[in-house]
């Protein structure tokens, strides 16, 4: 098996870094404020904080309120790349983010406005912010390889958190 | 015990693969066509997919078909391309780079 020993040799090498990058891999976690118990991320909750859930540790991802309700909805569509005309449309008219923080009594920050020039900005303020908080986690895993951008076949750069998610919910109790 | 998917039209390389594979401690499910393995690649839990691309003229179209294959999957496997040609200067291997996929030559 000379012959084949290269290519073996390149495969275990992929499934050890693997293996490695899963081992540094954290989870990112959106918490929602003001939470209603029985329902699950509906309008009038409030977007907490961000932050990376090692094994050992939690590291805040700081963020303004644009930044976290922009890291709210590409942690929620995870699964499906979105483009920064798909991100306008869900952060200006899904009523999670409408009514953002509605149940609230300190609702004191203006809501920001979301263009697509400004949201590119964003993007890339979102993936510096992931990237210090991986390296004050000590993972090694680039920011570029967390928050993915690619080209799709129609040309359009599509954007992706390539973590597990979670959004936890802390429940209060409305009267 | 981690998962490879081999998609390699040649069914005596593939076995052949196949075999040193599992003697070496992973688990391995080959598929000759590229269509069935993208809807397998769906289904099954793979943890590095070696595809080997028929000529170079389709290499682009199939680091791209495998690439949306694998958007919805929760846990991305690694891709590997296994290239049985002389290379061509830097430009396939550029092509892996763009789809974040791993380039080898096997002469």
């Amino acid at each position: 098996m000379k012959g084949r020993q290269p290519l073996i040799e390149e495969v275990e090498y992929l499934l050890a870094r693997r293996r490695l990058r899963e081992r540094e891999r954290p989870r990112l976690v959106v918490e929602h404020g003001y939470h209603n118990s029985g329902t699950i991320c509906v309008r009038g909750e409030t977007i907490e904080n961000c932050h990376l859930r090692f094994p050992d540790k939690e590291i805040p991802i700081p963020l303004a309120l644009s930044g976290l309700m922009l890291c709210d909805c590409m942690a929620r569509h995870h699964l499906t790349p979105l483009s920064i005309a798909r991100m306008q449309h869900i952060l200006t008219d899904d009523p999670f983010y409408r009514h953002l923080g509605a149940n609230s009594f300190e609702r004191a920050e203006r809501m920001p406005r979301f263009t697509r020039v400004g949201l590119r900005v964003y993007v890339a303020r979102l993936r510096e912010q992931i990237g210090k908080a991986l390296r004050r986690g000590g993972s090694m895993i680039c920011p570029e390889d967390v928050l993915t951008s690619e080209t799709t076949d129609s040309n359009v750069v599509v954007h992706r958190i390539d973590l597990p998610v979670l959004i936890a919910h802390r429940t209060i109790k409305l009267t | 015990m981690e998962r490879v998917l081999i998609v390699d039209p040649y069914a005596v390389h593939a076995a052949e693969l196949e075999r040193v594979l599992e003697s070496a401690g992973y688990g391995v499910t080959v598929c000759a066509a590229e269509r069935i393995a993208l809807d397998m690649l769906q289904k099954d839990r793979s943890d590095l997919v070696i595809m080997v691309p028929r000529s170079p003229v389709t290499l682009g179209d199939t680091l791209a078909s495998t690439r949306a294959a694998m958007k919805i999957l929760e846990k991305q496997p690694e891709l590997l391309f296994v290239l049985r040609w002389t290379p061509r200067g830097p430009v396939e291997r550029l092509m892996g780079d763009r789809w974040n996929a791993r380039v080898f030559y096997e002469g």
